[in-house]
């Protein structure tokens, strides 16, 4: 006899064993007046989600037409100091 | 209402009873669903058996697979008796309820095997726990696969079926489960311990 069959002998044993009985009907009936379990519903928050990456994707297009739009303050002070050192 | 949704399923595969209580459950009915749970719950519960055999789990299990069913009642298309479906849910929560479990790494010990003269002599309760113990050392998708070959009679295809995983996948993990159950079985010398080396 090998493992597997070892094996297959306690499976056989096994699915004779009678399992406790459960009283789960009151339980689940709480539990499903609590609304506990209820699904998510997908719709409301995928419509939440796109309102937030079209406001997301104007804030990022106005940054970088501001960053690109603004000089650099430092920029001023080099050709200053350049026409200093000379 | 009720007339719809009792036209919907099909007569010859769902009984008369349960169809009259998804009916009545789907239209709020609460002590209908009362009266499906009670009706199914032994299948369920013998089928959790085979998740847990921690009581107040397994009372949860149940619970889970209960409230699961109500909430996605209104999916039941009525091709199939509702059992095959409730059985169908049971799986999935119970494989959940095995992956949340191996992120702790929680392992049942195989314990003391009093040595049967033979396997038939052998005491039930004490091979159910000594399989379900070896069958936690494997990943819960191998051990998805021969717990439902092993104590549910499934097919591949109703594996299939029931977890939305393809054939191959499941054919491959049944043999993949079974070359690491031997392995297992092997260090754990079960031959020598349940006394069955001649």
């Amino acid at each position: 006899m090998d493992e597997l069959e070892a094996m297959e002998n306690l499976v056989r044993r096994a699915r004779q064993e009678r399992p406790p009985a459960t009283d789960a009907a009151a339980g689940a009936l709480r539990r499903i007046r609590a609304g506990a379990g209820r699904p998510v519903r997908i719709l409301p928050l995928s419509l939440v989600a796109a309102a937030s990456a079209v406001a997301a994707a104007v804030v990022l297009a106005l940054a970088v037409q501001a960053w690109t739009a603004s000089a650099d303050p430092q920029a001023a002070l080099f050709p200053m100091v350049e026409v200093a050192s000379l | 209402m009720a007339a719809g949704v009792l036209a919907m399923y099909n007569a010859d595969t769902v009984d008369e009873t349960d169809r009259q209580d998804i009916a009545a459950s789907l239209g709020g009915d609460e002590a209908a669903f009362a009266r499906l749970i009670r009706r199914h719950e032994p299948a369920v519960a013998a089928l959790t058996w085979r998740f847990t055999r921690d009581a107040a789990e397994r009372e949860e299990l149940v619970q889970d697979v209960f409230v699961e069913a109500y909430f996605s009642l209104g999916g039941f298309r009525g091709d199939a008796p509702l059992e095959h479906w409730l059985r169908r849910v049971a799986t999935r929560v119970g494989y959940r309820f095995w992956k949340r479990r191996s992120h702790r790494g929680r392992e049942a010990p195989l314990g003391n095997l009093d040595p049967p003269a033979a396997p038939v002599e052998m005491d039930p309760s004490a091979a159910g726990a000594a399989v379900q113990a070896l069958l936690s050392r494997l990943p819960p998708p191998e051990r998805l696969v021969l717990t439902l070959m092993y104590f549910d009679d499934c097919s591949v295809q109703e594996i299939a079926w029931r977890m939305g995983w393809t054939r191959p996948m499941v054919k491959m993990r049944a043999y993949r489960a079974r070359r690491r159950l031997k392995a297992i079985a092997q260090r754990e010398h079960l031959l020598e311990r349940l006394g069955w080396t001649s």
